[in-house]
């Protein structure tokens, strides 16, 4: 064929450039991986970033709920005061406050509290009953539990 | 261990393995489009150093934004070559009509074609960097491509009617280019 107008002469160079083979380069293809491979890298070490602060604030929401979580209140309905030998003034108890306190087993001697009534425990938490004249009047024990008394 | 990648697989497919760190997928991705990223920008912008700069900005948008592609709007090779069409026109406003005029586009073609057609190939590409941007990627999508007028009008965002104007007009811009130096008198290739 040997095109003569400006038609068949278009005609026939559009076929030629619709065959012809472009591409680009292998350069551009190694540039376009070296830009995948950063991209996911980044991604990669922004997700480990992420999980790190997320595991360290569940640790540390699991250490500040550990710290912070209220006391047990113990249970003080089953036990009954034990009425104290010093406590014996003869001064009627008129008032009197109750006070919780944290202390080595051994110390309840101080309080007149017989052995036969300490607990075999080597801390106790009690209860003194002080009596307006500041002699403690009676005491009873509380299961063993974490409080937020006062420790001695 | 990453998905295998078939070549069977659609692009869709083959985005989502890419988005989740698949090398495979991308560069399957990428050996499946990058021609016609290629064709589209050197045809339309003449230069091939752009098109191959086009063609990188493409791919990395892609892997930047891939939930930016939406398979229900059409082809990823259409929305690439959209992403495309944008970067080559803001080439070409950078560009100057002298550097247009100065560019030559290396074609890959077996050494006989390219021997014996390299003259024609040369004033075809002229003639269509002559041509006004809005032409020339009509010709460049329609003639080249051979994408249909439909799919053409939804790519530049315009009705099949002013696809049929443009790519009539262009055509007629271009044969008049082209003709034969002994009916225009003119010299073919030479009057742009």
């Amino acid at each position: 064929m040997n095109p003569t107008s400006g038609e068949d002469r278009l005609d026939e160079a559009l076929r030629r450039l619709r065959r012809t083979r472009l591409s680009a380069s292998p350069g551009t293809a190694a540039l376009v991986l070296g830009a995948f491979r950063a991209h996911h890298e980044r991604r990669r070490r922004r997700r480990v970033a992420i999980l790190t602060s997320i595991a360290a604030t569940l640790v540390f929401v699991f250490i500040a709920a550990k710290l912070l979580r209220p006391t047990a209140v113990p249970n003080t309905a089953e036990a009954h005061f034990i009425a104290l030998p010093y406590g014996e003034s003869g001064v009627p108890l008129e008032e009197g406050v109750v006070i919780r306190l944290d202390l080595p087993a051994a110390d309840l001697a101080q309080f007149g509290v017989p052995p036969s009534l300490r607990p075999k425990s080597k801390r106790v938490h009690a209860e003194f009953l002080i009596g307006q004249d500041g002699m403690a009047r009676a005491v009873r024990f509380l299961p063993t539990q974490k409080t937020n008394s006062f420790k001695e | 261990m990453p998905n295998p990648v078939s070549p069977d697989d659609t692009d869709a497919h083959l985005l989502r393995l890419s988005e989740s760190g698949n090398e495979a997928a991308f560069l399957a991705l990428y050996r499946r489009h990058q021609a016609a990223v290629f064709r589209f920008a050197a045809h339309t912008c003449g230069r091939t150093e752009i098109a191959e700069e086009v063609v990188q900005d493409v791919f990395i948008s892609l892997l930047s934004h891939p939930r930016a592609f939406q398979p229900e709007r059409g082809s990823l090779e259409a929305y690439l070559i959209g992403m495309a069409r944008n970067l080559v026109r803001r080439h070409l406003a950078d560009m100057s009509s002298r550097d247009i005029e100065g560019n030559t586009l290396h074609c890959a073609e077996t050494p006989l074609d390219l021997f014996s057609h390299d003259q024609e190939l040369r004033a075809l590409q002229r003639a269509i960097l002559s041509l006004p941007v809005s032409y020339r990627e009509v010709v460049v999508l329609c003639d080249i491509r051979e994408i249909d007028y439909q799919a053409a009008a939804r790519q530049l965002g315009c009705a099949v009617g002013t696809v049929r104007s443009r790519l009539h007009r262009a055509r007629a811009i271009l044969a008049r280019k082209l003709r034969p130096r002994q009916v225009s008198g003119r010299g073919a290739g030479c009057a742009l």
